[in-house]
């Protein structure tokens, strides 16, 4: 019936990365990312809890103040994979460090295995890894791996060389072994910097921007590892600002803005499912036949001898398509458009910038309430 | 088990930095030097050997730890390597002691170097072995470690540089500090005094483990004297280690 119909894969190029990159995990199909197969959230272990986390860094001449993290509520469930994503200078790092007990809270409480992250018992469990690592640059690989090792805890040799040697295995590196640190390109330290964040076979896995300055190769590379890392069982708790890898990824997202947690939750309850509009790309169409469907379609324009026409609903699709058809027309492509994460992330970013430059600044609670009262006051006159 | 591993790696550390092996080699040179000068020293070459042996102990193994030591904890925090480590389930104390006896371990080495190449000049010059001067260089060594755990206090908090001068600072005061109790005894108002006085108990006395002076005339060092000079670098040094894991564990790595 329709010889040239061409469904176009959903939204960008990225979806097609994502079939590749299940592909390349041993040949086992993981679950959607918008429709993880997930159990219940009641009956499932929290991982990771953040309550009311609040971060205040005090500048040391100026003893100005400044929110990092205000007021961050924060789940993570056993065996998921949750994405934090937000723009630059948005609070990741800072939030992650405070988890890992590196910066300590200004108020609110943390609990990572059910313990908080003064104690280093919190972290036997963790591995971690920080955005841009650098290591010991006098150190060969094997060596820092076994450092590495040991400082999580392992204790009897065969137990250090067995992780070791699958750490390696795992991240790709086993002919660097004996290779000092200081010769590693950006990826491969990035790879090693995986290695030792798996060493003590951890059960939380964090990683502090792990795609950022990756060549494509890399990128992949990495997104599978995250993958590998979930089927292991492993909950791996990840902050990036690159959407395309956290839609791929996450069964959960959190978006954080300007230090607040604005949104999180599953990616397909966060982004609207439904088809927001069909577009159908046709040649050869029947005046007759346009004017017959000009009360279904939104938009209509041309584009060299091809006609794209806009439906607002999926349900006049298949009317559209099916007299498009009888009436001769080629039928060259049909894209359901949906919405994002993208969409939602930057309309997020931009409505809370919007709302804090109308009056919600990043002051203090009380400190700010007379400058408020004030200008409210000042406004009225 | 995991203070050992960061030791280790410390003293993995220093054994690759150049900065050590420059500064073996040039007081090897020294030490050999003054043999080959003894001829000028009119029959009292082996006194200069002595003298510039254990002063070339205390003052490279000085330069070690301003060169080495002042950036020990600082150097990690500016590489971000402080991440990894303290990422894993170690404690802040852990990571402070393990620096330190990386440290130790390094100079523990130096002076032993330095210490055997001494012996081995004496006993070429038929003059050894000489026992005193392997007591003089223990108490050397001693001095060293409280000035690692100097180096390591101020390393916790500030940058490598500052570091560097403070510790060079408290040995120069450190060897003067006995003075601020005579000074103390002289000044009028009680409350300079009591100022000379608590700056005396808090600044190490250094000069408390310099025997040089008893060992190159011949003598040997009284017992009581090693054990008080041991007891009391020990204790400073401990003192000085848990003020910096209080320090360090306060410390937020941005």
């Amino acid at each position: 019936m329709l010889p040239h119909l061409t469904v176009r894969k959903e939204v960008l190029g990225h979806r097609v990365a994502a079939a590749e990159t299940r592909e390349a995990s041993a040949g086992t199909l993981l679950p959607d990312a918008a429709e993880p197969v997930r159990e219940p959230q009641a009956e499932r272990r929290v991982v990771v809890r953040a309550v009311n986390l609040g971060k205040v860094f005090t500048s040391s001449f100026t003893a100005r103040k400044k929110w990092a993290v205000r007021g961050l509520n924060l789940e993570v469930f056993e065996k998921e994979v949750f994405g934090f994503l937000g723009p630059n200078g948005a609070g990741k790092t800072t939030t992650i460090k405070l988890l890992l007990g590196l910066l300590r809270p200004t108020y609110g409480s943390i609990e990572i295995f059910g313990t908080g992250p003064a104690s280093p018992a919190s972290r036997a469990q963790v591995g971690f890894l920080p955005e841009n690592p650098s290591f010991y640059d006098y150190l060969k690989l094997g060596e820092f791996l076994r450092l590495c090792a040991s400082l999580s805890g392992l204790r009897r040799r065969r137990e250090v060389e067995r992780r070791v040697a699958e750490s390696l295995f795992v991240s790709g590196l086993i002919d660097h072994e004996d290779v000092q640190m200081r010769k590693f390109s950006k990826g491969m330290l990035q790879r090693a910097g995986l290695a030792q964040a798996l060493v003590n076979n951890p059960r939380l896995l964090i990683l502090d921007e792990p795609m950022s300055g990756l060549d494509p190769i890399g990128r992949k590379e990495f997104r599978d590892s995250i993958v590998r890392a979930r089927e292991n069982g492993m909950t791996v708790f990840f902050s990036s600002h690159i959407i395309a890898d956290v839609e791929l990824l996450c069964d959960r997202v959190g978006i954080i803005n300007n230090g607040v947690l604005e949104k999180s939750g599953p990616i397909g309850e966060l982004v609207q499912q439904e088809v927001r509009s069909v577009e159908i790309v046709a040649r050869d169409v029947a005046e007759q036949a346009a004017v017959q469907l000009e009360p279904f379609v939104e938009e209509r324009r041309t584009v060299g001898d091809a006609v794209v026409l806009r439906l607002r609903d999926e349900l006049a699709t298949t009317l559209v398509l099916g007299t498009l058809a009888s009436s001769g027309a080629r039928i060259l492509s049909v894209t359901p458009h949906k919405e994002t994460l993208e969409s939602v992330f930057v309309r997020q970013v931009t409505r809370s910038s919007l709302s804090r430059a109308s009056g919600a600044d990043g002051t203090l609670p009380g400190e700010g309430r007379k400058k408020r009262v004030f200008r409210r006051e000042w406004s009225r006159l | 088990m995991k203070v050992l591993a960061i030791a280790r790696n410390t003293f993995r550390e220093a054994l690759r930095d150049k900065a050590l092996y420059v500064i073996v080699v040039f007081s090897l040179v020294l030490l050999v030097s003054t043999r080959i000068l003894s001829p000028l020293a009119l029959g009292e070459g082996v006194k200069i050997t002595k003298d510039v042996g254990l002063s070339a102990l205390s003052f490279f193994g000085i330069l070690a730890i301003i060169v080495m030591g002042a950036g020990l904890v600082h150097k990690e925090i500016d590489r971000k390597t402080i991440l990894v480590i303290l990422s894993k389930p170690v404690a802040r104390h852990e990571f402070i002691l393990g620096k330190f006896l990386g440290m130790a371990d390094a100079l523990a080495a130096l002076v032993v170097v330095m210490l055997v190449t001494l012996e081995v000049v004496l006993l070429l010059s038929g003059r050894g072995p000489d026992l005193p001067v392997l007591k003089a260089g223990f108490l050397t060594f001693v001095e060293l470690l409280v000035m690692t755990s100097i180096a390591v206090l101020f390393s916790s908090f500030s940058s490598t540089g500052m570091s560097a001068v403070f510790t060079f600072a408290f040995y120069v005061v450190g060897h003067f500090s006995s003075d601020m109790l005579v000074f103390a005894a002289r000044l009028q108002s009680s409350f300079a005094r009591q100022v000379c006085q608590f700056l005396y108990y808090v600044m190490p006395d250094l000069e408390l483990f310099n025997a040089r002076a008893i060992v190159v005339h011949g003598g040997d060092i009284p017992d009581e004297r090693m054990l008080a000079a041991t007891a009391y670098g020990l204790l400073y040094t401990m003192g000085v280690l848990v003020l910096s894991a209080v320090i360090f564990s306060r410390k937020d790595f941005k």
